[in-house]
């Protein structure tokens, strides 16, 4: 019987370093329906917060739906909602309070695997702050399925 | 501040090692001083012609002149585009930039057409392939475009290389009837012969694979075609022909467009075929004469399961009917007609 040991990271963060990604901002960013694949002319509903951000850090959010191809080619992209928040309309309510947005998904372009290309449909958000920084998360999705198992 | 300092950055996977600011700003510091320099350029050239000209009335504007005023107006086109450009880019993100184009895009078609309500990005136009009715289904399809791109390049190619060695074999024996041999020019026939032996053959080659066979013929009952529905489709082969097999598939293709150094290059893979018909000369006759062309009529279903065809800037599916075939004392013949599937939720 072979014995599997779990596998550490070598090197653990310095505690300078842990104290500073504990105290970063982040976007908190999860979609409320239960299983990952959607379908066309379905709604989609996903909800976001900020975490560790004062309303003075902030510049603006933007919050997009959309679909990028990855692959050989070069990238293309195309978005189905955009919404740019400004500082006062994020302030109006705690930063840290879940905010939700739905939208219904369009008819193509349905995810895909090929051999050569991919289309990949996702939900990001860019959260922009007074410094320069700028912080990206991202949630993927599958819109119909062609390409999982159901 | 380490970053700041760095001169050269490392590429890491899909990013670079150093802080992107940096290189943006001197991308745009270079672009806008070619776009300065541009302007200094064209007023200098223009000024010193028009005020200071050794001219009496008219200053005296030569080559010399439009060839600056030329250079000077390519850096004020290049320097200006290419600075509006990379300050947008580190304005705007992607995602806003996209939306920004789209919005732009179907104002101008809405203004071109007046109508934006058939406008279907990302999905290739059918317009091309409905303006043609068939005489037994609805619609005629339109073979590949550049299927007869090689017969084109090897014919000009042939006359124009046949063209040039006449004119120097013919200067070649005038020198020897002359007395004066030109032995350099007549040892540089020997290689311009090869060549023009093999770029014929390859003339006659791709003229009897094109020539040889009769034009296709293809017809189909309705367009775009959609997952899990039924289609009829009619082919028509013209000639003199006896096949040792002949095959309609309906294939899928992946076409993606890249960057490779300074070049630009288009990979294409099949990665899906639905056949159609397969027909080989155990099964049926299969010969097409002047009279009597080889006529098929077949009906296809679907899968429910298939992607649809899509048409970004750099990536494409594409959907081709492709009859393939093998005569009898000629090489084999492949041609494709391109058709649209539509998702099933758009129609």
């Amino acid at each position: 019987m072979a014995v599997v040991l779990p596998k550490f990271p070598s090197r653990r963060l310095s505690t300078r370093r842990s104290i500073a990604v504990r105290t970063e901002p982040a976007v908190g960013l999860r979609l409320r329906s239960l299983q990952q694949g959607l379908e066309p002319a379905e709604t989609l509903d996903f909800e976001y917060c900020l975490k560790r951000v004062t309303p003075d850090m902030v510049d603006r959010l933007e919050v997009s739906v959309m679909w990028c191809t990855e692959g050989k080619g070069s990238d293309d992209l195309g978005v189905h909602l955009f919404e740019s928040v400004t500082r006062e309309q994020l302030t109006e309510r705690p930063l840290g309070q879940p905010r939700r947005v739905s939208t219904v998904l369009p008819a193509y372009p349905l995810s895909y695997e090929g051999r050569l290309m991919k289309i990949r449909w996702c939900v990001r958000l860019r959260l922009y702050l007074s410094d320069g920084r700028e912080i990206t998360a991202e949630q993927p999705f599958y819109l119909g399925h062609l390409t999982i198992e159901v | 501040m380490a970053k700041w300092v760095r001169l050269w950055g490392k590429k890491r996977g899909t990013r670079m090692s150093g802080w992107w600011v940096v290189g943006s700003v001197s991308e745009a510091a270079f672009f806008g001083a070619l776009f300065i320099s541009g302007i200094v350029s064209l007023t200098n050239v223009v000024s010193s012609q028009v005020f200071w000209s050794e001219s009496t009335f008219l200053p005296t504007i030569g080559f010399g002149f439009w060839l600056l005023v030329i250079a000077a107006s390519s850096f004020i086109v290049i320097g200006l585009t290419a600075f509006i450009l990379q300050v947008s880019q580190t304005l705007a993100s992607p995602e806003q930039r996209s939306v920004l184009v789209d919005r732009a895009k179907r104002e101008h078609q809405r203004r071109a057409s007046g109508d934006e309500a058939n406008n279907l990005p990302n999905l290739p136009s059918l317009r091309a392939l409905t303006d043609s009715p068939g005489v037994k289904l609805a619609y005629r399809l339109a073979i590949q475009r550049g299927e007869t791109t090689p017969l084109l390049l090897s014919s000009l190619f042939s006359v124009a290389w046949n063209a040039m060695l006449a004119v120097l074999a013919v200067i070649a024996v005038e020198n020897h009837l002359r007395g004066h041999p030109d032995w350099f020019l007549t040892v540089l026939l020997v290689p311009f012969g090869i060549v023009s032996f093999f770029s014929t053959r390859w003339f006659f080659r791709t003229f009897r694979r094109q020539s040889g066979i009769g034009p296709t013929a293809v017809e189909i009952s309705a367009l775009p075609l959609l997952p899990n529905q039924s289609y009829r489709l009619y082919v028509c082969q013209y000639g003199r022909a006896t096949f040792a097999w002949y095959r309609i598939t309906l294939v899928c293709f992946e076409e993606s467009t890249y960057q490779q150094g300074t070049d630009i290059r288009t990979e294409r893979v099949p990665t899906m075929r639905i056949p159609i018909c397969d027909s080989n000369c155990e099964e049926k006759s299969l010969v097409a004469d002047p009279e009597n062309p080889l006529e098929m009529d077949c009906q296809f279903r679907l899968p429910s399961d298939m992607m649809h065809s899509f048409q970004g800037r750099h990536n494409a599916i594409v959907w081709k009917i492709v009859v393939e075939g093998e005569v009898k004392k000629w090489p084999s013949f492949c041609r494709s007609f391109p058709v649209v599937v539509f998702p099933p939720d758009v129609v």
